[in-house]
């Protein structure tokens, strides 16, 4: 699973999810994408889950890119602990996703093969999703 | 041959752009080196239609807004990021005799060996960004994939053919096209080399 290296703060304030992805929206590497339409939090369990939807489903060639990292640590209290005594400890990663966001991209497949794979990892994720080409963005 | 485009000028600015869109139109601006900024309307129809002849890197002829037509090249569309359409458009007011910045779509054509047998082919870049005056703008560039033999060839930047008076603002050495082979076929292959040389290796052995 996806998840930082090392970071130079181990907590992070929650945010907003404000405005859309005006960076990251066009298909930069492969020929297709999956473009988030709503904004949401996505685990690193969600990621490799649709990765591995992908993947199993184009078997055989193609080159596949996830455009999106889960660097963003979510806490979580202990089981049965009384409030207070301090934020709790790193549960998991997640990536910030805005409307707009190519989150993963395909070459080298045709096209069918990738809106199916798409399809397919589009269910692992909690947000409605597009396929997009290369060729509509120009 | 010049691309035609027939503009309205704006008078809405700011917040009121909203207006414009929702009648129908789209927003933009036409500027150039020693030129005011001009704001301008037009259909975004006319648009959608200019850059699927191919107009996004050729000069275009802004015609209504002044007595004379503008010739411009397009600097920027802003889409929307999921609905696609077009928000606003910069356009940039040429002097035929001074030379211009611009970026050039790259088209592929031919097949590769190596992607028959399975390579991905991997787009390092779409456009090319060149140097040149305004009337020696080309077309496009023409990438020929059939001299891509095996998953180690590559195509670049110095492999171009550079139409006369046009100057590149890469290095020669940038990547147009590399290749890459998908891990599962790689994993199948050196499989099937391992079989080969495992088989060579025992009729040796006999």
């Amino acid at each position: 699973m996806l998840m930082p290296k090392r970071f130079k703060y181990r907590k992070q304030h929650r945010g907003r999810m404000k405005g859309k992805a005006w960076r990251g929206s066009t298909v930069a590497f492969g020929e297709y994408g999956l473009q988030a339409l709503e904004p949401a939090w996505i685990t690193s369990r969600q990621i490799e889950a649709a990765r591995r939807a992908i993947v199993r489903h184009i078997r055989r060639g193609g080159k596949v890119w996830i455009r999106i990292f889960p660097d963003k640590p979510v806490t979580k209290r202990a089981a049965e602990t009384r409030m207070g005594s301090g934020k709790g400890s790193v549960d998991h990663y997640v990536a910030v996703v805005k409307p707009g966001r190519i989150m993963f991209e395909l070459a080298g497949v045709p096209e069918e093969a990738a809106r199916e794979a798409f399809r397919l990892a589009a269910h692992k994720l909690p947000i409605a999703t597009q396929f997009v080409t290369r060729t509509e963005e120009s | 041959m010049d691309h035609v485009l027939t503009v309205e000028p704006r008078t809405e600015t700011g917040n009121k752009v909203k207006r414009v869109r929702a009648a129908g139109y789209v927003p933009g601006v036409v500027y150039g080196q020693g030129k005011e900024a001009t704001p301008l309307k037009f259909r975004e129809i006319d648009l959608v239609r200019l850059l699927r002849a191919g107009g996004a890197s050729q000069l275009i002829e802004l015609r209504g807004l002044k007595k004379r037509p503008v010739k411009a090249l397009l600097r920027e569309v802003q889409r929307h990021p999921t609905r696609r359409n077009i928000l606003h458009v910069d356009f940039y007011a040429v002097e035929m005799d001074v030379a211009v910045r611009t970026e050039i779509p790259v088209h592929f054509v031919g097949e590769s060996e190596a992607m028959k047998a399975g390579a991905v082919l991997i787009h390092h870049l779409d456009k090319i960004d060149i140097e040149c005056l305004p009337g020696d703008i080309p077309e496009h560039f023409v990438v020929d994939l059939s001299s891509l033999k095996s998953v180690d060839d590559i195509i670049q930047v110095s492999d171009l053919d550079l139409p006369k008076g046009v100057t590149l603002h890469h290095e020669p050495e940038d990547l147009v096209v590399s290749l890459t082979m998908p891990r599962a076929v790689a994993a199948a292959e050196a499989a099937e080399e391992a079989e080969a040389e495992g088989e060579e290796s025992e009729e040796a052995a006999e």
